[in-house]
């Protein structure tokens, strides 16, 4: 299960998300991004310290909205201050595209 | 009863015989050709797997290893799973995650503790499956050290010559399959990949004792993987520096 709550609208987002983010749930965020409507966006935050879970899909749905907004001018950027998905995050080496 | 073919031959005056003669020895060397060519490359596989059973394990850690079908059913094929759970679309990811965990909740009183890292890497094996094979299932065991996980897919098999790709840690932009390595890799004790023309096998044993050591290495400040290899390049099985993640 993931919870999206749009805490910010456009164009600073602030998106905090809840429970986990995979091949499964990404669906969910996926619709609340594109009713926000990407164009409109100029930064794009997700709060990741409500999850649970967080996957390589997971990842890879957030660095996909970054590669968007980049071409945009856009930025994403990944707030959390979990240690267990901090540790996925630098698993992986996202910090090193996505920062706080 | 006369051959249809030595009618043609006696109808067109004996010319065709050279021609059948010389197509037939055409076909047989093109068949020969295709065996010798289906036994190289069967050779090459058989070197590959060979190659890749010694190497993996060296370049990981002992962390994966290569087995073929036979060792993994002589393995493993009178063990009785405790849960078997279809796989087969997105939604199984998380239905597979919640089962496990409901499941192991009542068996491990520090479960609260390892269910993160259990769950992330399970769900990593689990997606492959949705992403790229047909279905599978995943089968549960308890061994002493921890929850052994067997995640099983319908598919064809994997590319042998591809199989580096999965060291390569870090996101990559075209495939995530390293990725999901990197975090299985690092949330299992040992991973053993079995593969064939009739799918693949993943098997991931945890260790639920060392999991629960690093996290309080790492609540103290340590690298708890930093010291463990360590520790194995000190006992002499070659690892230490050339670990291939963080």
């Amino acid at each position: 299960m993931l919870r999206v709550k749009v805490i910010k609208g456009v164009p600073e987002v602030v998106i905090a998300l809840e429970g986990s983010l995979d091949m499964g749930t990404g669906e969910a965020l996926q619709r609340a991004v594109d009713e926000l409507n990407l164009n409109r966006i100029h930064s794009l935050t997700f709060s990741l310290s409500g999850l649970e879970i967080i996957d390589s899909t997971g990842i890879g749905q957030l660095i996909g909205y970054h590669r968007a907004l980049s071409q945009r001018n856009g930025r994403v950027y990944l707030e959390n201050d979990n240690a267990e998905i901090e540790e996925i995050l630098g698993l992986i080496g996202v910090r090193e595209i996505l920062r706080s | 009863m006369t051959l249809p073919g030595f009618d043609l031959i006696s109808a067109t005056g004996g010319w065709a015989f050279p021609i059948f003669a010389v197509l037939g020895c055409y076909f047989c060397y093109r068949l020969g050709r295709r065996v010798q060519k289906a036994k190289t490359e069967q050779a090459k596989d058989q070197e590959l797997f060979a190659a890749y059973q010694e190497v993996i394990p060296l370049v990981t850690c002992g962390t994966l290893r290569l087995i073929s079908p036979e060792e993994y059913q002589n393995a493993y094929s009178k063990d009785k799973p405790l849960l078997v759970i279809d796989i087969k679309q997105k939604d199984d990811v998380r239905l597979v995650r919640q089962t496990v965990d409901q499941f192991f909740s009542g068996v491990f009183t520090t479960w609260s503790e390892v269910r993160g890292g259990i769950l992330t890497a399970l769900s990593e094996a689990v997606t492959n499956v949705v992403k790229h094979t047909p279905g599978g299932r995943l089968l549960v065991y308890l061994d002493p050290a921890g929850p052994r996980f067997h995640v099983e897919d319908y598919g064809s098999g994997m590319d042998l010559a591809k199989l580096p790709a999965m060291f390569v840690s870090g996101y990559s932009e075209k495939s995530t399959l390293g990725a999901g390595f990197t975090i299985m890799m690092r949330y299992v004790e040992q991973i053993e990949i079995c593969t064939s023309e009739a799918g693949v096998s993943l098997v991931l044993r945890t260790n639920v004792g060392q999991m629960l050591s690093r996290k309080r290495t790492r609540r103290e400040g340590g690298d708890f993987h930093a010291l463990s290899c360590r520790a194995a390049a000190e006992a002499g099985n070659g690892c230490g520096q050339n670990h291939l993640w963080q």
